[in-house]
C-alpha cells in the first residue's frame, strides 16, 4: 500500500515534468493552446508570411503578455495592444508613408502630437479581426468619407439617430469623437446648427428676394408714370 | 442722362472680384466638406478640401490686398462712419429700404466720390471687413495648420470649438452673400450696380449697392 510520502511524491513529480514540458514549449504553441484559429489568421496575415514561429504573438502583444494573462478574468485581460507596437517595426515617421493620402499626415495619424490616439488598425484591417492585416497594396482603406461622414468607421458606438435629435440636438452627432478630443468634419455635426444654417438661409433668400422683391415688383412704376 | 462719377478703382474692382469668387467657391467647397454625404459638387472629399485650402489662403491675401490698399490710400475712410451716421443715418437709411423705397424716393445718401457708402453700407463692411472677416480667417488658419497653434487651441477648447465657430461665422457670410447680391438690385435700375462694379463708374444722382 503507497504510503502519503510517496503519494505525494508522485504528485510533485507529475508537476514538475509539466511545468517542465509546458516552459519548453515555444511561446508561439502555448498561446496557440487557447487561440489555435488566432494563430492560423496571423500566419496568413501579412505579419504571419513575414514574421517567425517565436515573434508572432509577442511582436504585437508584447512578451509580458504572457504573465499579464494567467490567473486574471477574461474581462480583466487588457487588449493587450499598444500603437507604439506598429511603430517599433514599421517606424514612428508617419509622413513618409502616409504624406500622400492625407494633406496633414500628423494631425490625421496623431490627433494632434497624441500618439496614443492613433490607430493603424482602423484603416489597415479589413474586416473587425486584427489579426487579419493584409499587405498595404491588397487592402488598405483610402476613401476619405470613410471617417468624414456622419457614418463614420471612427466611432465605437453608433451616434444618437433618433429624429428628435437630429432636428434639435445640441451636442455632437458621433460625441464619442469628441469625448476622445477629435473632431471629424463631415463626421461630427452639431444638428440643430445644422438646421438653423439651413432655416437662415431659406429665410434670407424668402425674405429679401420674395418678400422685399415682390413688393418691388408690386410697387414698380409702370410705363408713363 | 445722370452723369457718371469713378467710383471703383480698378485696384477695388479686382479686390471685390477676388473676394467674390473665393467667398462662392468656398462656401460650396465648404459645404461639401461639412455634409460631404450631401454636397458634391468638387467631386471627392479631398477635392473639396484642396479647393478650400487654396481659396482659403487666397481669401487671406486678397484680404491683407484691402487691407494695406484702403490704410496707405486712406479709403479706409470710405468704412468709417461718421456722427450723422450713428444713429440718425442708420435709421433713415433702414426707414428707406423698409418704406421709401417701394414709393420711388430719391436714395437718402447718394454714393459721391468721397463717400460711397450710406451709413448701413458703412456699418455692415465695416464689421464684416473688421471684424468677422479676421476672425474667419484667423480661425481658417488655425485649422488649416493645427499642428503650429495646438497651445493656444487647447485654450480655447479644442478642434470641435474652432469648427464651430469657423461654422457659425460661414453662416452669417452665406447670409450676407444673399442680401448683398439683393441689395445690389436696388440701384437706378437693377443691372446698375453690377455693371459698375466691372466699369468702375456710377451715375451720380442715384447709385446704391450694398
Amino acid at each position: 500500500m503507497m504510503n502519503r510520502t510517496h503519494y505525494y511524491l508522485i504528485i510533485l513529480s507529475m508537476c514538475i515534468i509539466l511545468s517542465c514540458s509546458y516552459s519548453s514549449l515555444a511561446l508561439e504553441s502555448k498561446c496557440s493552446f487557447c487561440h489555435s484559429d488566432t494563430l492560423e489568421e496571423v500566419k496568413q496575415s501579412v505579419h504571419g508570411t513575414v514574421l517567425g514561429d517565436e515573434q508572432r504573438c509577442v511582436i504585437c502583444h508584447g512578451s509580458q503578455y504572457e504573465k499579464r494573462h494567467y490567473g486574471k478574468y477574461m474581462e480583466e485581460i487588457e487588449t493587450g495592444f499598444e500603437v507604439d507596437r506598429c511603430f517599433s517595426c514599421h517606424g514612428s515617421n508617419l509622413d513618409v508613408k502616409h504624406g500622400e493620402l492625407f494633406p496633414q499626415p500628423q494631425l490625421h495619424l496623431n490627433s494632434i502630437g497624441d500618439t496614443s490616439q492613433t490607430s493603424c488598425a482602423i484603416c489597415h484591417v479589413e474586416g473587425k479581426d486584427p489579426h487579419l492585416i493584409k499587405p498595404v497594396k491588397i487592402y488598405a482603406l483610402k476613401d476619405c468619407e470613410e471617417c468624414h461622414s456622419s457614418d463614420s468607421i471612427l466611432l465605437t458606438t453608433p451616434s444618437k439617430s433618433s429624429l428628435k435629435h437630429q432636428i434639435i440636438g445640441i451636442t455632437f452627432t458621433n460625441s464619442e469623437l469628441t469625448k476622445r478630443g477629435q473632431y471629424v468634419a463631415g463626421a461630427n455635426r452639431i444638428p440643430i446648427l445644422d438646421n438653423l444654417c439651413v432655416i437662415i438661409i431659406i429665410l434670407t433668400i424668402i425674405g429679401v428676394f420674395v418678400i422685399h422683391g415682390g413688393v418691388r415688383f408690386i410697387t414698380r412704376k409702370r410705363k408713363g408714370e | 442722362m445722370a452723369e457718371k462719377i469713378y467710383l471703383h478703382p480698378v485696384l477695388e474692382r479686382v479686390w471685390h472680384a477676388i473676394h467674390a469668387i473665393c467667398i462662392v467657391v468656398l462656401i460650396i467647397s465648404g459645404a461639401q466638406i461639412h455634409w460631404p454625404g450631401c454636397v458634391h459638387l468638387f467631386g471627392s472629399f479631398q477635392t473639396s478640401v484642396s479647393v478650400h485650402n487654396w481659396f482659403g489662403l487666397l481669401l487671406v491675401a486678397d484680404f491683407l490686398l484691402w487691407l494695406i490698399y484702403n490704410l496707405v490710400s486712406r479709403r479706409i475712410i470710405h468704412y468709417i462712419p461718421n456722427k450723422r451716421d450713428i444713429p440718425d443715418g442708420l435709421i433713415v437709411q433702414a426707414k428707406f429700404y423698409v418704406c421709401g423705397i417701394f414709393k420711388h424716393d430719391p436714395h437718402p445718401y447718394p454714393p459721391t466720390v468721397d463717400e460711397k457708402f450710406n451709413p448701413l453700407q458703412k456699418m455692415s463692411y465695416l464689421m464684416f471687413m473688421g471684424l468677422m472677416t479676421p476672425i474667419l480667417l484667423i480661425s481658417g488658419i488655425l485649422y488649416l495648420y493645427p499642428l503650429y497653434f495646438t497651445d493656444f487651441i487647447t485654450s480655447i477648447g479644442g478642434l470641435n470649438v474652432l469648427a464651430v465657430i469657423h461654422f457659425i461665422l460661414a453662416i452669417i457670410f452665406a447670409a450676407f452673400l444673399i442680401a448683398h447680391l439683393y441689395l445690389a438690385t436696388t440701384g437706378h435700375t437693377i443691372q446698375d450696380n453690377f455693371i459698375s462694379i466691372v466699369t468702375g463708374y456710377a451715375d451720380s444722382e442715384e447709385e446704391e449697392e450694398a
